[in-house]
């Protein structure tokens, strides 16, 4: 942990009991020069201050307790609106086949397996984190006129020591103009991935995630594999991430299939980014349709959980609404 | 059909006195198709002639100084007039009979044309060659689902008094409906095609049924040993195509397995392969049976579909609730080519080979 200097009091003054891996940086637009750390699971909803934490530490702040995607009672309601379909979820995937296995299994132990098939299917639903966009990085460390027409190209140096993180990891950019400047986040990753390669992501941003490509995809109602290339190859708090989930979200409302995305691990981020936009009309009717009642409802507390202001969580307050009343106060 | 050949009236006044001969008398002086030399296989391929009928084409009535006879060349009647005889001109003459001489050409060019014979599993062998359906039978069912195919041509002997040795044709023969209706037979005739037609429909008298998992392959890996054939058969997912001996290719296209594996050691005798595999996949244990056997689930794993258990059979009567006794180490017994293969300690030349898919 190389130059915390700064952050380090600030840090000591928020964690308080709530544990390491909600440390937020508090009222920066953006951060600290020498904080490469930035905290994966830190997200905010709708670009609001996360402040929810230092609630704890400072008595009488705001009353604005925006809910975040990681919180508790929000990713019960997501699990359950995305339930758990294991056909769906073991689906054969498109690989070299081997012949099958068989067992002879009594009753006890086929529910056993099953058991255990439901515990698996649970692990590959895990959410992937909805985060806010990084901000560009745009620190110069060094201005030497000296150099300025010696090279002609510019040198990327990347600390490749391995036991630092990657967000702490130094990648430095020396220009032909002499400037040394931090890399951008793209040279980031780039350097990264060259000489600490993860299965699933290329170098290079793959074709697929051009325009005219994705709209053949989602034209093949591809979406699913189109956000699971899209999770393996950009970091969750890059631009491109977010554009091409909140485009992939975008399509799905426009023809309605969202149960494409159901029992999959991708239906949180979808309703969290629909609730968010206050646009759950698609969504609520697509389930209402299929009968899923219960679904329906959670979607409306969950809405009410984020905007507990608008007129119908007053009113679901009121009458201590459940269920198909919820819905129905919601609607009308 | 014998007609009398004689020389062209109009030019000698007297007609010869040799007596009449039939086309089929002498042809069967120019032929010689029984004789020493035909007999006890002592006859050339190379030498064998073919008949030819010389009066077609032939036109009573035209000649070669060529005149006109209504009612022969020429119609009889022309504008209800009866014509005349009449002769052509030397020009007109000579174009009828270049005419004549290249419509002949062509009935020989035609004749001599061999028309090709599909190809079996190589050039010359008979093995593999479809034969279409059988034959329909006498209360009128037909089979024209069925797909024959020859296993084996053999040219067997037996020593008789008076020839000696009395060549007979063999033939080993499948059918099938790719739907798992499938069957095999031998006929035996001193003809070929005799023996072809035998065979193909005896074997529809001698179907088996052989059940398939997802009609596509069998239920379980089969290794049996018929007489001196060995005969090692794995199951194999979708996609894997057919890799075995040529003839259980052909016999499993016709049962309508897709996807299989097999190794056959021993002796190759076909008769006895194809006895041993038609009884090793009669005997298959389904799904169904096992489960009823052992009043247990018979749950599928598959790799593509991780841990998901899916149950393929339930036993109709009731389930039982002691569980199925694990050892350890399986006790099955291993092969050892096998295990060589498995550790890498096999060297052949034909290892990995990549074939085109079946």
């Amino acid at each position: 942990m190389a130059t915390f200097g700064v952050s380090v009091s600030l840090r000591s003054l928020l964690t308080g009991s709530r544990g390491t891996e909600r440390v937020c940086f508090r009222a920066r637009a953006r951060p600290l020069p020498g904080a490469l750390l930035q905290p994966l699971p830190a997200p905010c909803g709708a670009g609001m201050p996360c402040r929810r934490l230092c609630s704890a530490a400072e008595s009488g702040s705001s009353q604005i307790k925006k809910p975040t995607f990681m919180d508790e009672e929000v990713q019960t309601i997501l699990i359950k609106m995305t339930g758990l379909n294991l056909q769906k979820v073991f689906k054969p995937a498109i690989q070299e086949l081997k012949p099958p296995t068989y067992k002879l299994m009594t009753q006890a132990q086929l529910e056993e397996a099953t058991r255990q098939a439901v515990e698996a299917a649970k692990v590959r639903l895990k959410m992937p984190p909805v985060l806010e966009e990084r901000a560009p990085i745009n620190d110069v460390l060094a201005e030497d006129k000296i150099l300025e027409g010696t090279e002609t190209a510019k040198y990327v140096f990347t600390d490749i020591s391995y036991s630092i993180p990657h967000r702490e990891r130094f990648i430095v950019v020396r220009e032909p103009s002499g400037t040394l400047r931090k890399a951008s986040w793209e040279e980031r990753d780039r350097m990264i991935q060259v000489y600490f390669p993860k299965e699933g992501r290329r170098v290079l941003t793959p074709i697929i995630f051009k325009e005219e490509n994705l709209k053949t995809m989602y034209s093949q109602d591809r979406h699913v594999d189109v956000l699971n290339l899209c999770v393996a190859q950009f970091e969750p708090d890059s631009a491109e991430y977010i554009k091409i989930h909140h485009q992939t979200y975008e399509d799905i409302d426009k023809h309605g299939k969202y149960d494409l995305l159901r029992s999959t691990r991708h239906f949180g981020g979808m309703a969290w980014y629909f609730v968010n936009k206050k646009r759950i009309d698609g969504l609520l009717i697509d389930q209402i349709q299929r009968d899923l009642v219960d679904d329906a409802s959670s979607l409306v507390q969950l809405y009410h959980i984020l905007y507990p202001d608008s007129q119908s969580a007053q009113e679901a307050k009121e009458q201590a609404a459940e269920g198909l009343q919820l819905i129905k106060s919601e609607v009308w | 059909m014998a007609a009398v050949v004689r020389a062209a009236a109009g030019c000698l006044p007297v007609l010869c006195c040799a007596p009449a001969v039939t086309a089929d008398e002498l042809w069967k002086g120019a032929l010689a198709e029984t004789g020493a030399g035909a007999r006890k296989g002592r006859g050339k391929r190379t030498k064998k002639k073919r008949r030819k009928d010389l009066n077609r084409g032939q036109i009573i009535g035209e000649g070669r100084q060529g005149f006109l006879w209504p009612g022969l060349n020429v119609p009889l009647l022309r504008n209800e007039a009866v014509q005349t005889i009449a002769q052509r001109s030397k020009e007109e003459q000579e174009k009828v009979e270049a005419e004549m001489v290249q419509q002949r050409e062509e009935w020989d060019r035609k004749r001599k044309m061999k028309v090709k014979r599909e190809r079996g599993w190589s050039g010359n062998t008979w093995g593999g060659v479809s034969l279409g359906p059988p034959d329909p039978g006498p209360y009128g069912e037909t089979y024209d689902d069925f797909d024959t195919r020859i296993l084996e041509v053999r040219n067997v002997f037996n020593m008789t008094a008076k020839e000696g040795r009395k060549k007979s044709i063999r033939v080993l023969v499948a059918v099938g409906n790719g739907r798992g209706a499938a069957g095999f037979a031998i006929g035996k005739a001193t003809e070929r095609a005799d023996a072809f037609r035998k065979a193909k429909n005896k074997a529809v008298h001698y179907l088996h049924y052989i059940e398939r998992y997802e009609d596509h392959t069998i239920f379980h890996d089969i290794s049996l040993t018929f007489k001196r054939t060995h005969i090692k058969m794995k199951k194999q997912p979708r996609g894997y195509g057919l890799r075995c001996h040529r003839a259980i290719i052909t016999i499993c296209r016709l049962i309508g397995i897709k996807d299989m594996y097999a190794k056959v050691s021993g002796s190759m005798n076909m008769l006895n392969l194809t006895r041993g595999l038609f009884c090793g996949l009669s005997r298959q244990e389904t799904h169904q049976q096992l489960a009823d056997k052992k009043s247990l689930h018979v749950v599928e794993f598959r790799e593509e579909c991780g841990p998901l258990p899916i149950v393929v059979a339930s036993p109709q009567g009731p389930l039982r609730k002691d569980p199925e006794p694990e050892d350890e180490v399986p006790d099955v017994r291993l092969d050892w080519e096998e295990v060589k293969t498995a550790q890498g300690m096999k060297r052949s030349a034909w290892l990995g080979l990549k074939r085109a898919a079946t």
